[in-house]
């Protein structure tokens, strides 16, 4: 954890740079001058003190030794040692990259069709017949409540769906 | 004719057949479009507003009312059960309540979400009718400096939201303000940070920062655990609050009331302020912290009610004044005038049917919402039983669907995709996301006040020394923002 905070700091730190420099490229209309504050004073002020807090918690990482707690087992922190749940996790969120990649060509029907679809069967590990018919439901099921009943103009296919 | 008398004429009407269905309808609509993802009230109101051009005013306003305080409710339910806040007002409620789901009380958070809701809707009511006009002119006299301090006061409760650590805490509330400065600058009209993007102009779309952070980043955690344990699956216990649940939950519900009234009736504020604000103030005087943020009533209750409480409060200033305090008394106040009402100071005495039978109607509303979340305990908590695999994939379509209904662009879904990343990280981290939010929500606010203050003074921070409230909140929130340190530093030296 404590080189985590310590990259994490670091990587806060050039944010917070970059933000000042780009901030500082910003115009400065004359009549901002009223106010003494222009477009880039308010995010230069947020990014120094969000670098004053990263550089903070880098060297509070030298200061405090590490804390071992007992979990429960559901600690989100806990790293990921079961090579499966690896898998899967990687496996989930690559479909949903997948998924929102395909949207705008494929239309949101088939797209999220294909995306429930090797969901259950790669994660949920389902028989073939009952993850076809569950990723035609769900989708068809949402596209009806937002597509047809609100009216939203969900992303279509050259098919027309 | 007394309040008394008005509120009973007011009754008379709301209780016509006709009209009283319509409450009822617009109530079940409201609960059901509020559980949607990307669907807030005040684009449920507007959506179904054509709805009601052949109807009466008063059973429009009515309808629109009853949807109005239905979608205020069927947000937290989706929050509670899923993490998947189905407003952004609800969003709050998901940190805890979740939390409260996964230790099998989510039958208790739904019901003492609907008391605190029942509660705060009765109040704000009450103080609509009683104190409407005279309050609406107190808000009103809230300048840039007040509502500054006022949003500093907020801002500085995100010491109370850190976890563990009081710079993660930090970190995490100045993340969020430099993401509040993306998009146009209203001072002077720059597009900042957008980098060519037409759609941030207008910001990060804070309620697809909500869906990525809470519903995306959950969905992934939850992938680690081989969806084992996804969502609870013991035997629910609790379905309703036991009197000492209430008991425990009153000072929380009264004080997320109180605030969120108030909060309400300052134009532009809203009820996700509002509710950030209470869970903060929960956090902040808990006398058991370790609590929060993992399952904590009160930290339902409070929030539960404030937003409840701002959608009768922001009501205030459109009768009385016809100015309206948020997005959705902004449709409702298209919605008067489509039938030829102007609201204003004139509204009580030349439309006074209309306006206590709206009042009225908030009454029926709020009864009607309580009975429908009783009755709906039991089914809505069966939700949980689908299998684990069927709702994760169920909830990340649910999330590009909602997130690209925001604005029908792809843009949305992909900030989805980017601060699902971000929030799971943050959560291996042990970085809170509460004061993300709170700072992203309060952010854009409080850089607008600053400059607007900074205007009328041409250019002076004296501004903010000369007028009495501003004065008294700065204290308040320097003094917020610095006693976590001070107790720290007393207790480091002790031990």
């Amino acid at each position: 954890m404590k080189s985590a905070d310590r990259i994490t700091s670091i990587l806060l730190v050039v944010l917070s740079g970059l933000w000042i420099f780009w901030a500082r490229q910003l115009p400065y209309p004359k009549f901002a001058q009223v106010s003494n504050m222009g477009p880039g004073d308010f995010p230069t002020i947020v990014a120094v003190l969000l670098a004053l807090f990263a550089i903070w918690q880098f060297v509070d990482t030298f200061r405090h030794p590490v804390e071992k707690t007992e979990t429960d087992g559901n600690d989100e922190s806990e790293s990921i040692k079961n090579p499966q749940a690896r898998r899967d996790i990687i496996t989930g969120f690559g479909l949903f990259t997948v998924m929102l990649v395909i949207t705008p060509f494929s239309g949101f029907l088939l797209a999220a069709s294909i995306f429930v679809c090797f969901f259950l069967l790669l994660i949920g590990r389902y028989k073939f017949y009952l993850a076809i018919l569950i990723a035609v439901l769900i989708p068809s099921l949402l596209w009806f409540i937002f597509g047809y009943l609100l009216t939203v103009p969900l992303p279509k296919g050259p098919w027309g769906f | 004719m007394n309040i008394f008398n008005n509120l009973m004429m007011g009754f008379g009407v709301a209780l016509e057949p006709f009209n009283l269905i319509f409450i009822g309808l617009g109530q079940l609509i409201g609960v059901s479009i509020g559980v949607l993802p990307g669907i807030n009230a005040s684009m449920a109101v507007a959506v179904l507003l054509p709805l009601t051009f052949g109807l009466s005013p008063e059973a429009s306003l009515l309808f629109l009312s009853g949807i109005y305080m239905g979608a205020m409710f069927g947000g937290s339910i989706t929050s509670i059960l899923l993490r998947v806040p189905g407003t952004s007002t609800a969003a709050v409620i998901a940190l805890d309540g979740y939390e409260m789901t996964r230790q099998g009380r989510a039958g208790l958070a739904l019901g003492i979400t609907a008391i605190g809701s029942w509660v705060a809707g009765t109040f704000s009511v009450m103080v609509l009718m009683s104190l409407g006009p005279w309050l609406s002119t107190v808000a009103l006299a809230f300048g840039p400096p007040e509502y500054f301090a006022l949003i500093f006061l907020g801002l500085s409760m995100i010491t109370s939201l850190g976890s563990d650590s009081l710079a993660k805490g930090l970190i995490a509330g100045a993340f969020g303000l430099l993401l509040g400065t993306i998009g146009m600058d209203t001072g002077v009209g720059v597009s900042r940070f957008t980098f060519g993007i037409l759609e941030l102009d207008n910001g990060v779309n804070f309620i697809a920062v909500l869906i990525g952070m809470f519903a995306v980043s959950q969905s992934l955690l939850n992938l680690k655990k081989s969806l084992s344990n996804l969502f609870y699956k013991g035997k629910m216990t609790g379905l309703l609050p036991r009197l000492a649940d209430l008991k425990e939950s009153l000072g929380s519900i009264f004080r997320g009331t109180v605030l969120g009234t108030f909060i309400g009736m300052l134009p532009g504020a809203g009820a996700t302020a509002a509710a950030f604000m209470s869970y903060s103030i929960e956090a902040r005087i808990s006398k058991h912290p370790e609590r929060v943020g993992k399952g904590d009533i009160k930290c339902v209750a409070g929030p539960g009610s404030a937003d409840n409480s701002a959608a009768g409060g922001a009501l205030v200033p459109l009768l009385s004044l016809g100015i309206p305090g948020s997005e959705t008394t902004a449709v409702l106040l298209g919605a008067l005038m489509i039938h030829g009402i102007r609201p204003g100071p004139m509204l009580f005495t030349q439309h006074s049917k209309l306006v206590w039978a709206t009042i009225a109607s908030l009454y029926i509303a709020n009864c009607l919402g309580l009975i429908l979340a009783t009755v709906g305990i039991r089914p809505l908590t069966q939700i949980l039983k689908l299998p684990t695999a069927i709702m994760s994939a169920f909830i990340l379509v649910m999330s590009v669907v909602g997130s690209y209904s925001l604005a029908n662009n792809m843009v949305d879904v992909w900030v989805v995709w980017i601060f699902g990343v971000i929030g799971y990280l943050m959560k291996h981290l042990r970085i809170p996301v509460a004061p993300v939010i709170l700072a992203l929500v309060l952010g854009p606010m409080a850089e607008k006040s600053f400059r607007q203050s900074l205007y009328m003074s041409d250019g002076s921070l004296i501004i903010f020394a000369t007028r009495p409230i501003t004065i008294v909140m700065l204290i308040l929130g320097l003094i917020s923002l610095f006693l976590p340190f001070i107790i720290s530093t007393v207790r480091g030296r002790k031990k």
